[in-house]
């Protein structure tokens, strides 16, 4: 299988494991709305898909699910109720994209499904308030049929025509598509099922076949063709074959023989711990031997479930080259330590913020090629991917040369879309500031494209990465770069965690969520814990923490109270970048404890995310530190931060609202719209030519005249001396290039809004205007329109 | 001959119920519950079935009868499956498995509650008493959804921590 095939390959698996979780959700959201973590998922999913398509060249599966993201992210802002007629369309979605998916895995290419009208319905629904209206069309099957026979349906004669249209439309699509794929829309054998031809072999009795050569009389319809048409149609009906769901069966048996084993460790220790108290040296050497043993297997378990980092890796090189292709970027990337093993599932769930990662290196950090010249660096861009095992953790590290981050430009965005106040937002410590891109609702790019810009971004990389115990860590230097690196456990199934009482319960708290373990004495604890009017606090080193009782927030009676209590004993949890304390009866000891799902009877449960066995047998419940944290209020002003940033309008274009700051004349600044810019220059003035139209450059095998902005006519090629270097900005005016000589390149700056508008009588005419003046960088910089 | 069915039998506040006897999965003597907090008044709890965490669920308070005496034996626990996961059913104590002729078979009368015959699919006449026999499935189905439904209420009722001091 090619390099590109496999890649499609991932993606159908990848799209058909998303549009299945889709699908439940939704159907969960119809009878709880208020559930937004739902639509998180959704939009997480359809997200993905989304920037899939956009790389593997999909546009209508782009086009569609960019719909659909438009409409949930209304739902999320909550500016539309979801009702029965969302989720219909949403489902209506789901089936939509899972047909184009059907198509793109057995054809290579979206095929000729039109969409049009659902993609309307989905627009609509977001700009006008949803009316509650019946859906029109069929609602499609969602369950895969059983036998394949029992769903088969009547083909008419239109439905073959289409098909007919559809393969034909396929092959010129696939035509299209040679460029980008070495083997276009040739079928793998192996990714058509068996029996499609059986499949259609009853509705092509004599007498369809007899009126399908009659309508179809322009088109000549071999029966090849036809099968081929129909392996598609067959493999859209039958949708979902076995692939993907043989692997979890797979790995559903491993996960129970890692619970076992979880188990087996457990009951290990213990039999460890009373056989130590006893002295008995007849049992020493067996339970040494049990020791070791458990050990040996818990470790060729674990090694089972354990994959290169690598697996994860294989689209980079590709994601990086398209994506740097379609930013007008130069970018290589260089993988290291792909031999690092990790959890399989561990693997999974920082797959897509890896690529995430990945993504914003490039959209983001990596500046375009003259941009990278101006700052010295070499035009192409670096991009590593490293990732090594350190002390029973895995690290990944995804560093880039590019930018690095702008802490003003984050600092103004912060205050912009109100994450942060105007007031905290100039104390902020460069730290502070560095971590408030991952805040929800947060993004620096000034238009939502296909890559990145709605802001779901890194809050949501981050909540993925500490789901499943990790951290993650920015560095950044500005015009140096950025290094993210993400530190995750090997393995979810065992988990250090302390062990906290609460009345008669005990509960666990998985360690990488608390930051620090307090009790409080006497005068201490008055002087630490007070009231912020009615809301709890706990006074930690200058910062005000919001104080939960978890007694109180679980509703368990305790003789404990909070005003009476002499002792106090204190954690303080970290959510997100969200910090909270939370009082409880007692701080136990560190435990390592085998985390057991509740099941879907407690899954709206979210203040707990599993539970655990105790060496003595009894139970505890995990508490899940973010759910806690907003059953008990602790985040509600974020949420609220959510909401008005969806409210914030977006400004429109980000490249027509930024300007490239040059000097001319020794002193005057003149601001260029960067979109015009085709690339910056230095060449010595030595190579200015003459010609009967004026200064003249041979610049790559063309003629391009050369403009001077400068009052002062003399510092041209008559006046420089031969070694000196030239600036020149080389940009498009209409159909060809033209060069403006300036004396040095300043920076590249957001356009202001309050221009003022220049007089008209300043330089009429010419090959530039001046349409206005504004302070930019401290100065006053005219703005020149190059016409 | 006449056909017959298994029914697993079962007390609870006076009724004598049953479940198909292929529905259960084992039946475990009294277990320490586990209770979790916050999750809806019909989850009694969490109890580890060798290993393996189970949620209980409080029968009697489900079928809306008066809460378990305090002054009688623990509830038992009569494991179902629901869909991958099992589920426990508290119950007051196990009766036997008995094989009844299908012939003494009747649905439930018209004037029974529609929330009632979605749970019992019929009763069986017994010389002493009726056995009401549950449709397991949608048995199952009502306890999640309740379990699941309204905790969410009763979890945004713990939301606002002003109110609550």
């Amino acid at each position: 299988m090619s390099h590109d095939q496999e890649i499609l390959q991932e993606f159908v698996v990848e799209c058909r494991e998303g549009l299945d979780r889709i699908d439940s959700v939704l159907v969960a959201l119809e009878a709880a709305p208020e559930d937004r973590s739902r639509l998180d998922t959704v939009f997480r999913v359809l997200h993905t898909i989304k920037g899939n398509a956009g790389f593997l060249d999909l546009p209508k599966l782009g086009a569609v699910a960019h719909a659909g993201e438009s409409l949930l992210s209304r739902l999320v802002s909550g500016s539309i109720p979801v009702n029965s007629h969302v989720t219909d369309l949403l489902l209506r979605l789901v089936d939509a994209i899972r047909n184009v998916v059907a198509e793109v895995n057995s054809s290579g290419t979206e095929g000729d499904l039109q969409h049009d009208e659902l993609i309307r319905e989905l627009n609509e629904s977001t700009s006008t308030a949803v009316k509650e209206s019946p859906a029109e069309s069929s609602k499609p099957s969602t369950s895969p049929p059983k036998a394949p026979r029992t769903n088969f349906r009547e083909p008419k004669l239109d439905d073959l025509a289409e098909v007919s249209d559809a393969g034909g439309d396929a092959k010129t699509q696939a035509l299209d598509l040679s460029e980008i794929f070495p083997q276009p829309g040739r079928v793998e054998p192996k990714s058509v099922p068996p029996e499609p031809p059986a499949f259609f072999e009853p509705p092509l009795s004599a007498e369809n076949t007899a009126s399908l050569s009659d309508s179809g009389s322009g088109s000549s319809l071999n029966s090849g063709s036809l099968l081929n048409s129909g392996a598609s149609l067959s493999s859209r009906v039958f949708s979902e074959p076995e692939q993907s769901t043989v692997i979890r069966v797979q790995i559903d048996h491993l996960d129970d023989l890692m619970n076992l084993v979880g188990e087996l460790v457990l009951t290990r220790n213990r039999i460890v711990q009373i056989t130590a108290s006893r002295h008995d040296d007849e049992l020493t050497e067996p339970i040494q031997r049990l020791n070791r043993l458990t050990a040996a297997l818990q470790d060729g378990v674990m090694r089972t479930r354990m994959q290169p980092v690598r697996n994860a890796w294989k689209k980079y090189p590709r994601i990086v080259r398209d994506l740097a292709k379609q930013c007008g970027k130069q970018c290589e990337i260089e993988l290291q330590g792909g031999d690092t093993e990790l959890d399989k599932s561990m693997l999974e769930a920082i797959a897509d913020p890896l690529v995430h990662l990945v993504r914003n290196s490039i959209d983001h950090g990596i500046e375009k090629p003259y941009l990278r010249r101006i700052k010295g660096k070499p035009e192409t861009g670096r991009l590593l991917v490293r990732a090594f095992q350190e002390s029973g953790q895995v690290h990944i590290e995804i560093s880039d040369d590019g930018a690095g981050l702008d802490l003003e430009r984050i600092r103004k965005k912060a205050i912009e879309v109100g994450i942060i106040s105007s007031e905290k937002a100039l104390l902020a410590t460069e730290s502070e500031l560095r971590n408030s891109i991952f805040l929800p609702g947060f993004t620096t790019a000034e238009k939502v494209t296909s890559l990145s810009g709605r802001g779901v971004g890194m809050d949501v990389v981050k909540t993925s990465v500490e789901q499943i115990g990790g951290t993650i860590e920015l560095h950044t230097q500005k015009d140096v770069g950025t290094t993210i690196r993400l530190t995750v456990p090997l393995t979810l199934a065992i988990v250090p965690a302390v062990m906290v009482a609460c009345g008669s319960q005990r509960f666990a708290i998985p360690q990488i969520n608390v930051v620090e373990m307090l009790r409080l004495e006497g005068e201490e604890r008055h002087l630490a814990c007070d009231l912020f009017y009615d809301t709890p606090v706990l006074k930690l080193r200058g910062d005000l923490l919001p104080m939960a009782d978890l007694c109180q927030k679980l509703h368990i009676h305790s003789n404990f109270n909070i005003a009476t209590r002499e002792k106090l004993e204190i954690l303080v949890l970290k959510s997100g970048t969200r910090r909270f304390a939370l009082l409880v009866d007692a701080i136990g000891d560190a435990q390592e404890i085998v985390v057991k799902p509740l099941g879907e009877l407690l899954a709206s449960q979210t203040q707990y995310s599993g539970a655990a066995l105790m060496g003595d047998g009894s139970i505890a419940l995990i508490l899940d530190v973010l759910g806690i944290a907003r059953s008990a209020g602790l985040l509600e002003a974020e949420k609220g931060l959510i909401h008005d940033s969806e409210a914030t309008p977006v400004a429109d274009n980000s490249l027509d609202h930024q300007v490239l700051i040059c000097q001319i004349d020794g002193e005057r600044q003149i601001a260029i719209p960067l979109a015009d810019v085709v690339c910056l220059e230095q060449i010595p003035s030595a190579k200015i030519e003459k010609s009967a139209t004026g200064d003249v450059l041979q610049y790559r095998g063309e003629i391009l005249p050369l403009r001077n902005l400068s009052q002062n006519q003399r510092v041209t090629s008559a006046t420089a001396t031969d070694d000196q270097q030239l600036s020149v900005v080389i940009y498009r005016a209409a159909e060809t290039q033209m060069g403006l000589l300036v004396d040095r390149i300043i920076d590249v700056a957001q356009r202001p809004t309050n221009l003022r508008s220049a007089d008209a009588n300043v330089q009429p005419g010419g090959p530039v205007t001046v349409i206005g003046t504004a302070v930019v960088l401290g100065r006053v910089t005219d703005f020149l329109q190059l016409n | 001959m006449a056909l017959s069915e298994k029914i697993f039998t079962f007390h609870l506040d006076g009724l004598f119920l049953g479940i198909d006897v292929n529905e259960v999965h084992e039946v475990l003597p009294t277990q320490a519950l586990t209770p979790v907090p916050l999750a809806h008044p019909i989850v009694a709890g969490l109890i580890n079935m060798r290993g393996q965490i189970v949620v209980a669920i409080d029968l009697r308070r489900f079928l809306r009868r008066p809460a378990h005496p305090v002054d009688q034996r623990l509830p038992i626990n009569v494991i179902v499956r629901n869909g991958t996961n099992l589920m426990s059913l508290l119950v007051d104590h196990m009766g036997d498995v008995i094989e009844i002729d299908s012939g003494l078979f009747t649905k439930p009368p018209d004037t029974t509650a529609t929330e009632t015959r979605s749970l019992f699919r019929g009763a069986y006449q017994l010389p002493s008493q009726l056995l009401l026999v549950f449709d397991t499935t949608r048995a199952i189905e009502a306890i999640v959804s309740q379990a699941t439904s309204k905790v969410l209420q009763s979890g945004h009722e713990s939301n606002p921590p002003s109110d609550r001091r």
